[in-house]
C-alpha cells in the first residue's frame, strides 16, 4: 500500500462552507485533507489524533479561540506547521498566535492562489508575511525593546536590515522588489524574514520560561 | 409579619450588604460602649435607687441583649426584621422603667434613663435598614417612652425626644446617600458591562457576514463573468463592514482628550488600502489625531485620483521613542517628486498645504520618494508624548 504524495493538511474553521471551499481547492492543488473541525475542542482532539503536517487555523473559532488552540498545539508538536487566517484579524489575537510559533497569517479576503502559496509555504516551513503581520512584529519587537529598557535590560534586538526588510514588507512591497532594492537575493530577504520571526518566537518561550519560574518562586514562597 | 431578610428591596444589592455590614459592626461596638456607660452610671447611683432587685434584673437583661444583638447583627441570616422590632422593644421597655426602678427621687433629678444613651442603638439601626423617617420615628418613639411614663414637660425629659429623633434622622440621611451613591456606581458597572456585551454579540453576528462576503469574494471569480461583479461588490461591501466594525469613528465624540491613533488610521482601510501597525494602543492627544487623520485622508485621496485604476496603498503606523512614524506608499504610476511638493498643474493641489503644512504645525516631518512609474512613497516623522 503506498502512501499518497502531498502534506497532510487539517483545516479549521467554524463556517462549513470555508471548509468545504478550502478543501476543494487544496485537494486539487496536491494537499491531503486529514482532518477537519469547526471548535476549537475539536481541534485540539482531531489534531491530536491525526498529526498533520500543516493546520490552517481560523481565529475566530468557539472555545477555545484559535490562537488559544495554536498555543497548545505548538506546545505538544513543535514540528506542526500552523497557517492562520481570519477575517476580522484582531491584532492582539494574531500576535498570540504568531508568538505561539504560527508561521504566518493570511485574511480570509486572501485569494484562492493566495491561499494555496500561503499553505505551500507553510509546509515547507516558510514563514508567510503579509504587511499586516510584518506591522505587527516590527511593533513588538518596538514594544519589547522599551519593556526591557526599563528593566535595564537588552530585549531582543532587530538588526538594521532585518528591520529595512520588515519595514518594506509592511509597506506592501514583494520579496522580489525588496531584493531588488536592497541588492540581494530573493532567497536573503526571504531569510531576512524567517530570522525575524525565529527570533520573535525563541524570546517568547524565555519569557514564558522565565514567568514561569517567577510564577514557581512566588508559589513556594505562599 | 414578614421573616424574610429585613435589608428591604432598595437595599438589597450585594453592594449595599458590602456597606451596611461595616456600619452595623460599629453600632455592635458603640452598644457595648454605651452598655458600659450606663453600667457605670448606674453603679453610682446604686444606693439610691427604689429597686435594687429588678435594677440588678434590667442591668443584666441589658448586658444579655448586647450580646444577642452583636450576635444577630453580625451574621445575615439573622438580621431579619424581627429582631429589630424585638431590639425597639427592648430598648423601649428599659427606657419605660426608668421611673419606677430607679424611683422619682433619684429619676427627676437630672431625668437620665435606666439604660442611658444604650437605648439609641436600636433606631441607629432602623435608619440604616429603612431610612430617614422610620430612624426618626423609632427615635423619637424611644426616646417618648419616658414622657408616657413620667407624664412631666421638664426640657431634660423632652430633650431626649429631641436627640433621638435627630440622631435616628440623621443617621437615616447619611447612609441613605450613601447608598444612592454605591447605587449609581453599580448602575454604571453595569451599564458598561452590557455595552461591552452588546458589542461582543455585534463582533459575532457581523463575523459571520465578513465571511460569507469573503467566500463570495473568493469563490465569484470561477463563475465567469457575472461572478467577477458579485465578488467586486462582495469586496466592497466586505471592507465597509469592516470600517464600520472597528468601533465608532473615534474622532467623532471623544471621551477624552487622549484618542488611539491605531483605530484612527484602521478606518481608512479599504479592498484598496491596508493598514499595518502595532497590537498595543498608542494614545494621541484628539487634535494631533485629527491632523493626522486629515493627512492621510489628503495622501490616499491623492492616491485614489493620480496613482490609477489599479493602484494598491499601504500604510505602516510605527512608534519609535518619542516619535510616530507613518509611512504610506503606492504601487501606481508614480511621479515626479517635484510634482508632488509643488502645488502644481498636475492636480497635486492640496498636498502642499495640508499634508506638509499640517505635519510642520505637529512639529514634524514630511519626506516623499516618488518616481514615474514606481509609485509614491511617504514617510511622516510626527513627535508625541
Amino acid at each position: 500500500m503506498t502512501e499518497p504524495e502531498g502534506p497532510r493538511v487539517m483545516l479549521v474553521d467554524d463556517h462549513p462552507v470555508w471548509i468545504e471551499a478550502m478543501s476543494g481547492d487544496l485537494e486539487a492543488a496536491g494537499f491531503r485533507i486529514v482532518a477537519t473541525a469547526s471548535t476549537g475542542d475539536e481541534a485540539l482532539r482531531r489534531a491530536r489524533a491525526t498529526r498533520p503536517d500543516v493546520m490552517v487555523m481560523d481565529l475566530q473559532i468557539p472555545d477555545p479561540d484559535g490562537a488559544t488552540c495554536t498555543e497548545i498545539l505548538l506546545r505538544e508538536f513543535p514540528d506542526m506547521h500552523v497557517l492562520v487566517i481570519s477575517a476580522s484579524g484582531e491584532r492582539d489575537d494574531v500576535l498570540r498566535a504568531i508568538k505561539a510559533g504560527a508561521k504566518g497569517y493570511l485574511v480570509k479576503s486572501a485569494t484562492p492562489d493566495e491561499l494555496l502559496e500561503g499553505v505551500r509555504r507553510t509546509a515547507d516551513g516558510d514563514a508567510v508575511f503579509t504587511p499586516g503581520l510584518a506591522g505587527l512584529v516590527l511593533g513588538e519587537f518596538r514594544r519589547m525593546v522599551t519593556d526591557a529598557a526599563k528593566h535595564n535590560d537588552e530585549g531582543p534586538i532587530l538588526t538594521t536590515r532585518e528591520t529595512e526588510v520588515l519595514r518594506r514588507v509592511a509597506k506592501g512591497m514583494a520579496y522580489r522588489e525588496i531584493a531588488d532594492e536592497l541588492f540581494v537575493s530573493h532567497r536573503t530577504v526571504q531569510n531576512h524574514v524567517q530570522n525575524v520571526l525565529r527570533k520573535l518566537q525563541l524570546h517568547n518561550r524565555v519569557e514564558l520560561t522565565l514567568y514561569a519560574i517567577e510564577q514557581g518562586y512566588s508559589g513556594e514562597a505562599h | 409579619m414578614r421573616s424574610g431578610p429585613v435589608w428591604i428591596s432598595r437595599r438589597d444589592s450585594a453592594a449595599s450588604q458590602v456597606l451596611l455590614r461595616p456600619l452595623l459592626r460599629v453600632v455592635n461596638w458603640l452598644r457595648i460602649a454605651l452598655c458600659v456607660h450606663a453600667l457605670l452610671v448606674n453603679a453610682l447611683r446604686w444606693h439610691e435607687a427604689t429597686h435594687r432587685g429588678l435594677l440588678v434584673a434590667a442591668m443584666i437583661w441589658m448586658v444579655t441583649w448586647t450580646a444577642l444583638a452583636a450576635i444577630a447583627y453580625a451574621r445575615p441570616a439573622s438580621r431579619r426584621q424581627a429582631f429589630i422590632v424585638a431590639d425597639l422593644v427592648v430598648a423601649c421597655a428599659l427606657m419605660g422603667l426608668s421611673g419606677p426602678i430607679l424611683g422619682t427621687s433619684v429619676f427627676a433629678t437630672d431625668y437620665l434613663a435606666l439604660p442611658v444613651y444604650w437605648a439609641v442603638c436600636a433606631p441607629l439601626v432602623v435608619a440604616m435598614a429603612y431610612g430617614v423617617v422610620p430612624g426618626a420615628v423609632a427615635g423619637a418613639v424611644v426616646g417618648g417612652i419616658l414622657i408616657v411614663v413620667t407624664p412631666s414637660w421638664e426640657p431634660a425629659l423632652w430633650s431626649w425626644v429631641v436627640v433621638f429623633g435627630l440622631l435616628g434622622a440623621g443617621i437615616g440621611v447619611l447612609v441613605d446617600l450613601l447608598l444612592a451613591s454605591v447605587g449609581e456606581r453599580d448602575r454604571a458597572f453595569a451599564e458598561t458591562a452590557s455595552l461591552a456585551e452588546r458589542e461582543r454579540l455585534n463582533r459575532i453576528v457581523h463575523d459571520g457576514v465578513l465571511q460569507v462576503l469573503a467566500l463570495v469574494e473568493r469563490e465569484g471569480p470561477g463563475l465567469g463573468a457575472r461572478g467577477v461583479r458579485l465578488a467586486s461588490l462582495a469586496r466592497e461591501q466586505e471592507s465597509r463592514l469592516r470600517v464600520l466594525l472597528l468601533d465608532r469613528n473615534p474622532l467623532e465624540a471623544p471621551v477624552s482628550d487622549q484618542v488611539d491613533i491605531t483605530s484612527v488610521l484602521d478606518r481608512h482601510e479599504s479592498s484598496t488600502v491596508t493598514v499595518s501597525a502595532m497590537a498595543e494602543r498608542v494614545m494621541v492627544s484628539s487634535r494631533e489625531a485629527l491632523e493626522i487623520d486629515a493627512v492621510v485622508t489628503e495622501i490616499l485621496a491623492n492616491v485614489a485620483k493620480h496613482a490609477g485604476p489599479t493602484a494598491r496603498a499601504w500604510v505602516l503606523l510605527e512608534h519609535e521613542g518619542r516619535e510616530l512614524i507613518i509611512s504610506l506608499r503606492d504601487n501606481g504610476v508614480g511621479a515626479k517628486p517635484e510634482d508632488i511638493t509643488k502645488a502644481g498643474e498636475r492636480g497635486h493641489i492640496g498636498v502642499r498645504d495640508s499634508v506638509l503644512g499640517r505635519i510642520r504645525d505637529l512639529g514634524g516631518q514630511a519626506v516623499v520618494r516618488a518616481a514615474p512609474g514606481r509609485g509614491v512613497d511617504w514617510e511622516l516623522r510626527i513627535p508625541v508624548q
